[in-house]
């Protein structure tokens, strides 16, 4: 049954971009009323949320334990008192596997996403990040929408997506990816580059906002790879309890990457853009990086 | 952690659907007996399906850092960016086909799965992405699905 309005994956991002109290939330901290306005041209459904902090050099996000937090529907509506997230979310919603919302939430076009967030742990929280995962809703045809031919045969597939050189503070705007001339390729899936701290040199702050051909983006602002899609060999331990225990994501990577929901219908010899962006910094012995992610879904062959 | 999954239609009679588990490692895949050097690949290794009954590859794991690329038996690539650097063209196995602790990696295609005839071969080429040699001994690949049996031969 078609639905009655057209869905569009979409990633709402609040960080310190969107409020810059959000770079540093001190220990003992409550920020109240951290807002960002949806954007103008369509409602938006939460389906999902996840929350994220910069990894400390040994790659965990142990601050994160000492976090409580609320949010709100459009009409201010606190949908629950603050809440510790580290025991809401499996590691937080991140690796591919945000938190369910469901019923998912619709906030009008230009409404506005509310949270409220306290730290009652030890440390101060940086670059504190809230994700909302989710899909716009156009009426049809507003938007360009492609989708499978009437008769198609359809079969497993994969991109490996290379990067060179990725730069300790790049900011690398306007990146292609190029379906294959042979048959259309649905994007369903996705999984990220393995990130490490060893030997003074890390690599773990990088995220990406994807584009549809036409340069109209999928997400407000960057989204790390460790939240969009998660990784089979992920190296950071997870903060658990209210004097953390610290353990490895189980049962994370492929087996269960990170969904796209609508999946992104693209046809064949079309594009994506994609902007990269790394902020690790140039401490320690940090350097350019090359790495690969992933797109996963399915070639479609019209019959 | 969740993963929805198209449905796949149940056979016929009189055909009857077996869950199947290909697992290849050096034990019964002689190509990896040796081991392959930082940056080096291997040419094509075929992964022999039994000829009692075809088989339909629903999903997969493997064990080790090798990159890898698949081809199903109609030589049809199931990952390849075609990049100019053919190093690329692999997928690493912690973006594609490793799992930590958990299920499998779900292969989904139209028609049921990649099909294989009885007897049938899926390809696969090795890459090592790491700076130091590799033994091929440490690498299992696991194919996972349906073996279709039918005494009138209704595969495919």
């Amino acid at each position: 049954m078609k639905p009655p309005y057209q869905q569009r994956f979409q990633v709402y991002v609040i960080g310190a971009n969107q409020d810059p109290r959000l770079a540093s939330v001190a220990a003992g901290a409550t920020l109240e009323e951290i807002k960002l306005t949806t954007d103008s041209d369509a409602p938006f459904v939460m389906t999902g949320r996840a929350v994220r902090t910069s990894y400390t050099s040994s790659l965990n996000q142990a601050n994160l334990a000492g976090l409580k937090s609320r949010w709100a529907g459009p009409k201010k509506d606190y949908r629950s008192e603050s809440l510790r997230e580290s025991l809401q979310m499996v590691y937080y919603g991140q690796f591919g596997n945000p938190k369910p919302i469901a019923p998912g939430v619709t906030y009008p076009a230009s409404s506005t996403l509310l949270v409220d967030c306290q730290n009652f742990g030890a440390s101060a929280i940086t670059n504190l990040t809230y994700y909302f995962f989710g899909y716009k809703l156009y009426p049809w045809g507003s938007v360009v929408g492609y989708t499978y031919p009437k008769r198609f045969a359809s079969q497993t597939f994969a991109y490996p997506v290379p990067v060179t050189g990725l730069g300790v503070s790049e900011y690398r705007p306007g990146q292609i990816f190029t379906v294959k001339n042979d048959a259309d390729f649905v994007i369903r899936a996705g999984q990220g580059p393995t990130f490490f701290s060893t030997d003074g040199r890390t690599f773990a702050e990088v995220g990406i906002i994807l584009r549809d051909f036409d340069k109209k983006p999928y997400m407000n602002d960057f989204v790390q790879f460790d939240v969009l899609f998660g990784n089979g060999a992920a190296p950071a331990t997870i903060p658990v309890g209210p004097t953390p225990s610290f353990v490895q994501p189980f049962g994370t990577g492929p087996s269960s990457p990170g969904l796209f929901y609508p999946e992104i219908y693209v046809p064949r010899n079309h594009q994506l853009r994609f902007d990269l962006q790394r902020s690790d910094g140039s401490g320690g012995s940090n350097q350019a990086e090359d790495f690969t992610f992933n797109l996963i879904g399915s070639k479609v062959f019209e019959k | 952690m969740y993963r929805p999954q198209f449905p796949y239609a149940l056979p016929s009679a009189p055909c009857v659907d077996q869950t199947c588990q290909y697992s290849f490692d050096v034990t019964n895949l002689p190509a990896l007996g040796g081991t392959l050097a930082a940056g080096s690949r291997t040419g094509r290794i075929p992964l022999k399906m039994d000829k009692d009954a075809g088989f339909y590859l629903r999903a997969l794991f493997t064990q080790g850092s090798i990159a890898l690329r698949l081809e199903d038996p109609n030589r049809n690539a199931l990952s390849d960016s075609e990049n100019a650097v053919e190093s690329s063209n692999y997928e690493i196995p912690s973006e594609y086909s490793q799992t930590r602790g958990a299920g499998s990696v779900v292969l989904e295609s139209g028609a049921g799965g990649l099909y294989a005839p009885a007897g049938g071969t899926f390809v696969v080429y090795l890459y090592n992405p790491t700076s130091g040699t590799l033994s091929l001994s440490t690498v299992v690949i696991n194919l996972i699905g349906e073996k279709r049996y039918t005494n009138q031969g209704c595969a495919g």
